[in-house]
């Protein structure tokens, strides 16, 4: 229909740019020249891969590198099944993962422009990060990235889970028919390690949040994320490669603070019944984790040390140390433990679960019916005051009716039976 | 004693009330069905589940749909409403999937609320055939914990165009397998894809054959629309191939009645007549008060409040009655839809919302206040009064717009012509950029490539040069951090709408609805009253920058009526027929509409009781315009004062007759007269699209401005009052409708030779 008209769309354009372009404008800033570390950088058509040496001792924050074996080696003598074990991992297969890219949006238009990895190789930590050079050359960056990860068996990132990880197999998928597949890795992501032991103690679980709360890690003029894109697109214009050399500083630290967290959090994992750098708040976040695990052992070991502690949370761990003694078989340990807390137990759901708990001792274990009655109508109580509390109506039925209503009948049952059983006795 | 819907239908014959204004009685008769032995090559699982249902044989247009869709071809079935338009599509689909389970099928309808009844439908005819087809909607709605099963294993996939728009076309990387299999795309409700929204449509279809291309596949079409005149072209036009057309309407159909009635001269110098809100609720009253079941449409939502309030307020079991429009929330629209095909809705009042194909069930009577703009629009409100068996009714009630008065006065219009053009421009430069971004960011594109049929070298050129695509290596990539989807809506210009928050109750503050923010200009400013499932609601502050207005609940006895001002400037002129003293030109504008005063009218006597001023931003629209100029010459023969009026009266009966003949939505097309138009200094008229770029309807003005002023000037010549009325020239005063005439005077003869 405008094709009469075709010599005056650029006309037509220019008039109506400002219906046309209100997408894609970014702040800009002049580039910061930043210094990095000894570096070598390799170019091939589209790509060039940038390779960093970190010695062993080149301190991140709270740790040294190398100090990385000796987290892996502390997973090994701990032999625990949990979600970030190295035990059957040698550091050398870690890959410590970021990518930049060019929006946050998960959609086919998003392009990874920059691959970044930490991993200890021939004595040292090496980072290397393929960058894009040309968008068309997006298959020689994945050839150049399978290529370079080679002997790695397991990812560690920070969201990569839901975001980088998925976002590479998105764009690898797209050029599938020319690329071998790629490698199918292992997967820590920390990001939800971080939210189970400081979400509720840190506003938020950004890597950056968490570097400066829990790793000491101090980052100078470093590029705020968020602006990695937009020096992304001004480098694309201009070529000039010191644009995005700040974006790639910046990656480098990400990775670097992955292995300084990846060390930390095997410290608190494995080494949480030592005294030394660990808070009682985390270490009942560590216990909690195991107890989801079902590793009653290693939850309740770290349950008693801050139950005997002089800490707030010490209610709360005999609480926990009763449910682990309870699954390991020691409900009399178990029993003891709760009853004792009872009188301290003042937050309704807390006292209720613990009511609960204690009846179905007396119920099942000891056989005494009275009581474990009584325990009942108090966690029937308790739920009340819940409801109560949360200034909302209560369901119609209670949780614990049924138990209440089973526990009234053979109490009725066996009262009917002595009677019986007096008046034979009576009787004869 | 109740009333059967014949003896309702004997009183307007016979009952001076109403017998003397029904200008217009046709009663279509009905008509058998026609019918076909099942395709030999159907499955016995299908036949199966079709016995099981009753049908042993189907109707002649599905089986040519079904026999053309086997053959390979795109088909596009014209039935009207209720005449089996689905099997059409589920039959050479789910036959397909008997022959190979692996395919794929994605279903688009023109809202989540048709999505939901047809799944219901697909999902009981699968069960019963046995077959394993996993069918589920893909919407809003869907809980994210079964979308990856759906990307991953729905056969049959059904969704709308905004979200194929938005969630499935820019993540087609996690829809690798459904493309690599994707045979058959049926768009249900084709008509509905006209104008502006239609023209987007156009554009995701464009996107959605490119990414189809790219993972090796070419899918066939399947359309379904309601009677338009061109369903060949305006499919044709949607997907860039050959479509064929089934028209072959086999349905059965019982005897319709089709009353057009006119109200009441009050006046008859000046020639108003009763309202027609008034009459329609004395109409829907005789049907109400009879137990029979009536839907009410009405042209806007301040009108089917007012029917509302009005049917509610005579009629005892009020709750019966309920109303239905945009702005209300889902739950409350499912409900009432439920309510009606129970029976346990007895009336409702809508707009133009319930016209598609949403189910609700079989209503004996309906009642449509005032034309609602086209022919195809009117069939389709008509259709919801009886489906397959059983007298039903339908009663046009006039307007006094000269729109309603020439349809009303011409039945041979409505009933003789064939029905609307549905037109759309999937080329207008803002639709069409605007969704190639979205294409550069789902693939890169290749130098030469086209997008559809559109070479777009210089557009990607523009956009590099803007710094949204980079050129590299002959490919054109998305460099921008924005997901350009998101920013893009097809159903109105406006993006975000205004959130309505009702704060009667301190503490219990709730959202109620919403409204698009042109449509808020004049319905949510500050004092307005807002009427909300009948209940009034005055409007205490317009948040315009947040969108948000805070109404509280009030008892009053008035509305409010806002006044738009516009003003308009042309930007370019791209064709031009010199004339004199009339000449006509086609070219850009830029219009500026501002909200300026509002009047607060009492209800039932419609009197003006009020006013007060309007303080809310200028919307700005850059669009395409068609125009006529007047030169100096009727300066001399004229007053100012004269001329003035006469343009104003002339536009008056431009605004209604264009959009009858360029076939539109009146709401499309708006007139505004100039005294002193800015580009020529000279007295202009000029009608614009309502669409930023416009959809080609001021083109088409342009191109017809010859039959366009004859028809005003019979319109004029024809109306029964002395010196102009609303019906006509819009004014009562003095002599607008000879100063009209005098202006369209040297039109009529000077109009030749022109060539557009």
């Amino acid at each position: 229909m405008w094709d009469e008209r075709a010599g005056l769309l650029q006309e037509r354009l220019a008039r109506y740019r400002a219906h046309l372009v209100e997408v894609g404008q970014h702040g800009e800033r002049p580039p910061v020249p930043l210094q990095s570390p000894a570096a070598t950088a390799e170019s091939s058509p589209g790509v060039t891969t940038v390779e960093s040496r970190f010695p062993l001792t080149h301190r991140h924050g709270r740790y040294c590198l190398g100090q990385l074996a000796d987290a892996v080696s502390a997973w090994q003598s701990v032999a625990a099944n949990h979600p970030l074990s190295a035990s059957d991992l040698s550091a050398e297969s870690l890959l410590f993962f970021d990518t930049e890219t060019t929006g946050l949006h998960y959609g086919a238009g998003t392009l990874v422009f920059l691959l970044g990895y930490a991993r200890l190789l021939d004595g040292a930590i090496i980072v290397r990060q393929h960058f894009l050079t040309s968008p068309a050359a997006e298959k020689d960056l994945y050839e150049a990235f399978t290529d370079g990860v080679r002997g790695g068996q397991h990812l560690v990132t920070y969201n990569g889970k839901s975001f980088d990880w998925p976002l590479v197999r998105s764009r690898h998928a797209l050029l599938r028919r020319e690329l071998p597949d790629l490698p199918h890795f292992g997967h820590f992501d920390l990001l939800s390690a971080c939210r189970r032991l400081w979400g509720g103690e840190l506003a938020s679980c950004s890597l950056g949040a968490v570097e400066r709360a829990k790793l000491d890690v101090v980052r100078v003029d470093d590029l705020a994320g968020a602006l990695a894109p937009g020096r992304y697109f001004a480098y694309l214009r201009g070529q000039d490669f010191e644009t995005v050399r700040p974006v790639l500083a910046h990656n480098a630290l990400d990775v670097l603070s992955l292995v300084t967290l990846y060390i930390h959090l095997s410290q608190l994992m494995a080494g949480y019944r030592r005294g030394e750098g660990i808070s009682n708040r985390e270490r009942m976040a560590v216990s909690r984790w195991y107890e989801s695990l079902g590793d009653w052992a290693r939850a309740g070991e770290g349950y008693q040390i801050v139950a005997e502690s002089e800490d707030p949370c010490q209610l709360a761990a005999r609480v926990g140390l009763g449910r682990c003694l309870k699954r390991r078989g020691d409900w009399q340990g178990a029993l003891t433990i709760w009853e004792a807390c009872l009188p301290y137990l003042n937050l309704a759901p807390a006292r209720e679960a613990v009511l609960v708990e204690v009846a179905k001792i007396y119920e099942h274990r000891l056989g005494d019916d009275e009581k474990a009655y009584a325990y009942a109508r108090q966690a029937s109580e308790a739920w009340r005051t819940k409801w109560r509390a949360l200034r909302r109506p209560a369901p119609s039925a209670c949780p614990h009716d049924r138990r209440l209503a089973r526990l009234q009948e053979k109490i009725c049952r066996r009262r009917v039976k002595q009677e019986d059983f007096s008046r034979a006795m009576d009787n004869g | 004693m109740r009333a059967s819907l014949q003896q309702v239908l004997q009183r307007f014959r016979d009952d001076e009330r109403f017998k003397n204004h029904i200008t217009h009685w046709k009663t279509i008769p009905s008509q058998a069905a026609k019918t076909v032995p099942l395709p030999d090559d159907l499955d016995r699982r299908i036949r199966e589940a079709l016995r099981q249902r009753g049908i042993s044989s189907v109707y002649t247009h599905q089986a040519a749909a079904y026999a053309h869709v086997r053959e390979g071809k795109n088909v596009v079935t014209v039935t009207p409403t209720a005449s089996g338009k689905s099997l059409c599509y589920h039959l050479p689909v789910l036959q397909r999937l008997a022959e190979a389970p692996a395919t794929r099928t994605l279903y688009l309808f023109p809202t989540k609320a048709l999505a939901q009844d047809q799944k219901s439908e697909l999902q009981a005819m699968v069960e019963e055939s046995g077959l394993t087809i996993a069918t589920e909607t893909y919407d809003g709605d869907t809980p994210s914990s079964i979308r990856q099963k759906i990307r991953i294993a729905g056969n049959i996939v059904i969704t709308n165009p905004d979200m194929l728009h938005t969630a499935i076309l820019p993540h087609h990387t996690q829809w690798v397998s459904f493309f690599e299999h994707l045979e058959y795309v049926v768009i249900d409700e084709l008509h509905t894809y006209r104008g502006v929204f239609g023209s987007h449509v156009a554009n995701v279809l464009r996107r959605l054959k490119r990414i189809a291309a790219y993972y090796g596949g070419t899918p066939q079409f399947i359309f379904t629309s309601a009677t338009i005149a061109n369903p060949r072209q305006l499919a044709e036009r949607m997907i860039e191939a050959p479509v064929e057309v089934v028209d072959n309407n086999g349905a059965p159909s019982a005897t319709k009645h089709f009353l057009f009635y006119n109200p009441p001269v009050v006046n008859a110098s000046l020639n108003i007549r009763r309202s027609a809100l008034l009459e329609a609720r004395d109409i829907a009253q005789q049907f109400l008060q009879n137990r029979i079941q009536t839907i009410v449409f009405a042209r806007s939502r301040v009108r089917v409040e007012l029917l509302l309030t009005y049917l509610q307020q005579r009629q005892l079991d009020a709750p019966l009655i309920r109303a239905y429009r945009g702005g209300y929330l889902p739950s409350e629209r499912r409900q009432i839809e439920r309510g009606l095909r129970r029976g346990e809705i007895l009336g409702v009042v809508s707009t133009n919302a319930l016209e598609l194909g949403i189910d609700i069930g079989r209503l004996e009577a309906c009642v449509i206040t005032g034309y609602p703009g086209s022919i195809a629009s009117t069939w389709q409100q008509a259709g919801r009064a009886g489906r397959r068996q059983g007298e039903s009714v339908v009663v046009l009630v006039g307007g006094s717009s000269p729109t309603d008065q020439y349809v009303l006065q011409h039945p041979e219009y409505f009933f003789g012509r064939s029905p609307e053009t549905a037109r759309i421009n999937p080329d207008n430069l803002i639709i069409l950029v605007d969704h190639l971004k979205c294409a550069a960011y789902e693939l890169p594109f290749v130098d030469g490539e086209r997008f559809g049929g559109v070479e777009v070298a210089e557009i990607l050129q523009f956009l590099g040069d803007e710094h949204i695509v980079h050129h590299a290596q002959g490919k054109w990539f998305w460099m921008s951090d924005a997901f350009p989807a998101h920013e893009i809506s097809l159903r109105s210009a406006a993006q975000e709408n205004v959130v309505i928050i009702d704060i009667t109750h301190r503490g219990q503050e709730r959202v109620i609805g919403d409204m698009d923010r042109f449509s808020a200009l004049t319905l949510l400013h500050e004092e307005a009253i807002y009427l909300h499932h009948g209940d009034q609601f005055q409007v205490e502050k317009l948040d315009y920058a947040e969108k948000k207005a805070y109404v509280r609940a009030v008892q009053v006895d008035y509305y409010t009526d806002a006044n738009l001002a516009v003003e308009l400037r042309v930007l370019n002129q791209d064709a031009a027929t010199p004339g004199d003293p009339i000449g006509f030109g086609l070219g850009e504008v830029s219009v500026h509409a501002m909200a300026t005063i509002f009047k607060k009218i009492k209800l039932e006597t419609h009197e003006n009781i009020g006013s007060g001023p309007i303080h809310l931003p200028a919307e700005e629209l850059h669009t395409s315009a068609a125009w006529m100029t007047f030169s100096e010459k009727l300066f001399r023969q004229l007053e100012p004062a004269d001329l003035e009026q006469g343009l104003v009266g002339l536009a008056h009966v431009l605004q209604h007759v264009a959009p009858l003949f360029v076939l539109c939505d009146p709401a499309d097309l708006h007139v505004v007269a100039q005294r002193k138009a800015v580009h020529s200094g000279e007295p202009t008229i000029f009608l614009y699209d309502r669409y930023p770029g416009g959809v080609g309807l001021s083109e088409q003005v342009f191109h017809e401005f010859d039959r366009l002023l004859t028809e005003a000037e019979s319109v004029i010549r024809n109306c029964p009052c002395e010196v102009g009325c609303p019906a006509c020239t819009g004014t009562v005063s003095a002599r607008s409708k000879l100063l009209a005439r005098t202006l369209l005077g040297p039109a009529r003869q000077g109009g030749d030779g022109r060539v557009g």
